[in-house]
């Protein structure tokens, strides 16, 4: 069900009438967002809500063990009580084909049952073994699902390559959406919890909505349980306010996805579809149409999932801030999907060591975690040589100390040291691109050696669809300028009262109407997936 | 003095005046409408049809045309008899409003100019196109059927554009029982009595001539509603649109067949013609890519792909690329040199249409052969 469909509308005017006539009933309104979500989940594909309820039972039952706490034959009972009643309401709608998934249902519940018990009586820390039983279930569905069809492929290819002959086991495997980022999600809060910065929740329905969590469920952000799950905890009272800003939020996030990033979609598809082939100017202009694509797609995404939640009473934490204005690596991560990166700094590379171990060992730490950040992308080596590529130019950056001469420049030479550094760093995040939007690693070098020269920059002018990229993208390069130039002075009028809130009606009224003018008329035929639907 | 509740009131009307306003200048500026009305009655038979004696105009940013209508209710500048006058020969054309030629002049049109080729070609033909706006091949056969055949068509030509298989799963009309094509019984005649009721209106008839909101908002819905009769609003697949495609099933196969079988008891030759989809100005799809590949690969299924392709350039628009993107007269002029050239190339066609021109190559090759 996607965000910009007809039947997600459908479904959350329903859900919402639903959820606010609960009033302050939350056990009520947790329970209506669990069911709420899991229709939603299920609506791709019903038999993978069995994973998903796996996960969310593996993690309730492994976090307690993690918080030091022993496991009652209650926590047991829920957790499987769960995971059999979403697994039934999964497999009954197709029973003749999909009743086989009850037996893994089975499976699932006996392997954790003999794992509590084998946990619950083995000597030692039994902290540790939980959050092992959980990395274990964790990525061992992420192994699966996802990257088991990769390295097998890249196994017998590699093998093939030297003249070898193997027969490994092939499997078409489906890759569940949306699983990286609930996997991460589950992980996160176990994790937390085995190091004391959080209770585990011995509410099944809420840490079940925690984790499934229909507006963020899919493609983020990445919300830590510390600042979400009490959210399920607090009672959430209407507000017409944030109802009104939420969908003010939602409607930015559709016109950035429908409007913008659907639009670009035909000129980047075709510019990547045969790069060798591709004339250069068209493959710089595809190269360029991407990187604002995948922004507006995935930033759009993280709007309205942000304005989803304040519709229903929660606030998710900001994943996107100007990452195009960033000056050097480190500051496009700080920028750039946040909810990942900082997940990633928290959860491994600072457990790598961080900047704790010399200059080589930190080096090897940003590589390291930035190749698994590629990795976490896709099971493809576009991805993994993505990641690469950044964890390099932050090793680079951290090695000449770039930040900090930057950040050291004064006086009337630090506008151009800041342009200077914001330029190069452009061209190295459209390199990255590159590599990342390619379908293979040689088809990443032909767009390369194509789109970054001196012939490709002077065709650009001369190709018509140059100014529909620009005629789409300008409205929210201007945003952007706005907003990272001029949102002190902003702010400062808030601070003065003479706010948008203060403009006059019509004023407002018309900003509003211009947005949904543009969401109405101008989108994309057809509806596109979120490219971060694919990781 | 405005009492309270009168002065909401009376802001609420007066800011959903204003946003109707605004949104109107908002399409003009930056999306400006073509305005391509239809002019269709119901058929006695149970399908649509071109209203006998309409003329309306088209416009877009790109051309100007006027449809006209005879009393047949066939796009053409003269009526016809019932009857077959001595000597002449008939093509029957059935299509949608590709073939009828919209968003182009009568003189423009495949189906004039088909007329036209094999004129010249010394056959005695008039050509009669049956084509409605908004026709699958199941609202084709039934107008072969109960209309189409009383004109005694020595040559029956049939449309194939990717859209029919769900046209002709929205239309309803024809079903398969132990595999056999039989009728349902149903009309297909969507919300023709309130169109008929909304047309006669003025400030209906005023708004889909002038206003571009009006024009946008009415397609958007019209497209809504046969994506979701066709069954993919609600469809679970994540991704929509133009992607969403469906190949022909045993129904399509069968209603191609049953339209074939009639035409042959009726003494005339069936063909099936391919309508391409643009890519781009150099790109094409054909539609019979969504029929099994035996059968578009018969001598009587016509694909003008590949002189499309060879017709086409960077300056050179086969289709319209705004308003609905019809055949340009160029596109109409390629589509229609393949057909009349497969017409007069088909020994059973050039038979048909009694031509009296030297015969093809082809032709002169099968009849030493015999």
């Amino acid at each position: 069900m996607l965000f910009n469909s007809t039947v997600f509308f459908l479904f959350f005017a329903v859900f919402f009438a639903a959820y606010w006539r609960l009033g302050a009933r939350l056990r009520a309104q947790n329970m209506l967002v669990l069911a709420g979500s899991l229709f939603f989940y299920g609506w791709w594909d019903e038999r993978f809500l069995i994973l998903i309820a796996a996960s969310t039972a593996v993690d309730f039952v492994a976090a307690l063990g993690a918080s030091g706490e022993r496991i009652r034959g209650g926590d047991l009972r829920k957790a499987g009580a769960y995971l059999g009643i979403v697994s039934l309401a999964a497999t009954l709608p197709t029973f003749a084909d999909s009743w086989r998934w009850l037996l893994l249902t089975g499976a699932i519940a006996g392997a954790g049952a003999l794992v509590a018990f084998i946990i619950e009586h083995a000597r030692g820390d039994r902290r540790q073994h939980w959050l092992t039983a959980s990395l274990v279930a964790n990525l061992g569905l992420l192994g699966v699902f996802k990257y088991f069809g990769f390295f097998t492929e890249s196994f017998i290819e590699a093998a093939e390559r030297a003249g070898l002959t193997v027969n490994a086991p092939m499997m078409e495997i489906v890759l569940p959406i949306g699983i990286s980022f609930y996997t991460f999600q589950t992980l996160s809060y176990t994790i937390d919890v085995w190091r004391g910065q959080m209770h585990a929740s011995r509410r099944l329905v809420d840490f079940a909505a925690y984790v499934t969590f229909f507006p963020q469920l899919v493609a983020g952000p990445i919300e830590r349980a510390r600042a979400l799950l009490p959210q399920f905890e607090r009672p959430r009272r209407w507000s017409a306010g944030r109802a009104g800003e939420g969908a003010m939020l939602f409607l930015w996030g559709l016109y950035k996805k429908t409007v913008i990033a659907d639009n670009l979609a035909p000129i980047v598809n075709a510019a990547f579809a045969a790069p060798a082939e591709t004339a250069p100017a068209l493959m710089l202009l595809g190269v360029l149409g991407f990187a604002a694509q995948i922004y507006c797609d995935f930033s759009g995404y993280s709007d309205m999932a942000r304005g989803l939640a304040r519709m229903l009473g929660f606030e998710l934490m900001v994943n996107f801030d100007l990452p195009y204005f960033s000056r050097t690596p480190s500051e496009f991560w700080r920028r750039w999907h946040i909810s990942l990166s900082s997940w990633l700094r928290d959860y491994l590379y600072v457990p790598l060591g961080g900047n704790r171990g010399g200059k080589l060992a930190t080096y090897r730490n940003l590589i390291l975690t930035m190749l698994l950040g590629g990795l976490w992308h896709g099971a493809a080596w576009t991805f993994i040589v993505w990641g690469a590529f950044h964890g390099a130019i932050l090793a680079v950056y951290r090695a000449f100390s770039i930040d900090a001469l930057i950040d050291r420049a004064k006086g009337s030479g630090a506008i151009i040291v800041h342009v200077i550094a914001w330029g190069l760093m452009s061209v190295l995040t459209l390199i990255g691109w590159t590599v990342f939007r390619a379908a293979t690693v040689p088809d990443a070098l032909a767009a390369l050696h194509s789109a970054f020269t001196s012939e490709a920059i002077r065709g650009l002018s001369a190709l018509p669809e140059g100014a529909l990229v620009l005629s789409l993208t300008a409205p929210l390069i201007v945003a952007n300028i706005a907003n990272r130039f001029f949102a002190q002075a902003l702010q400062g009028l808030v601070a003065e009262g003479r706010t948008a809130g203060a403009l006059p009606l019509l004023a407002r009224y018309s900003a509003v109407l211009g947005l949904l003018c543009c969401v109405a008329f101008l989108s994309a035929e057809g509806q596109q997936d979120f490219i971060y639907f694919d990781f | 003095m405005l009492t309270p509740t009168r002065r909401q009131w009376m802001m609420g009307l007066g800011l959903t005046a204003y946003a109707i306003l605004f949104a109107e200048v908002f399409v003009r500026a930056f999306a400006p409408q073509s305005f391509v009305p239809r002019d269709i009655a119901a058929a006695p038979w149970g399908v649509r049809m071109n209203r006998p004696g309409a003329v309306y105009e088209q416009r877009t940013p790109e051309m100007k045309s006027t449809i006209e209508i005879n009393a047949n209710g066939l796009r053409a500048d003269r009526d016809f008899a019932v009857g077959k006058p001595p000597g002449v020969r008939r093509v029957a054309v059935f299509g949608d409003s590709y073939l009828l030629g919209y968003e182009a002049s009568y003189a423009d049109i495949a189906t004039t100019r088909i007329e036209r080729a094999l004129r010249q070609a010394k056959c005695p033909v008039e050509v009669l196109n049956f084509s409605v706006s908004g026709f699958g091949t199941a609202e084709m056969l039934k107008t072969l059927e109960k209309n189409g055949l009383r004109y005694a068509p020595d040559v029956v030509l049939f449309e194939w554009h990717h859209t029919d298989p769900d046209d002709t799963l929205r239309a309803n009309l024809y079903a398969l029982k132990d595999g056999d094509l039989v009728d349902t019984g149903q009309s297909y005649l969507p919300a023709m009595g309130a169109r008929r009721a909304v047309e006669d209106n003025f400030l209906f008839r005023f708004l889909a001539g002038h206003s571009h909101l009006f024009t946008i908002v009415r397609e958007r819905a019209s497209r809504f509603v046969r994506r979701a009769m066709a069954g993919h609003v609600f469809s679970r697949k994540t991704t929509g649109g133009a992607a969403e495609e469906r190949a022909a099933g045993p129904l399509d196969l069968a209603i191609l067949a049953r339209a074939e079988a009639a035409a042959h008891r009726a003494g005339a030759a069936f063909f099936v013609v391919d309508v391409p989809s643009a890519q781009s100005r150099t790109r094409f799809r054909s539609s019979f890519r969504l029929l099994p590949p035996d059968l578009a690969a018969r001598p009587n299924y016509i694909s003008p792909l590949a002189a499309f392709e060879a017709a086409a350039g960077p300056d050179e628009k086969l289709y319209w690329e705004k308003g609905h993107r019809h055949l340009t007269p160029r596109g109409n002029a390629v589509l229609a040199g393949v057909v009349a050239e497969r017409l007069l190339s088909d020994p059973q066609s050039y038979d048909s249409l009694a031509c009296e021109g030297a015969p093809s190559l082809p032709i002169l090759a099968s009849r030493g052969g015999r």
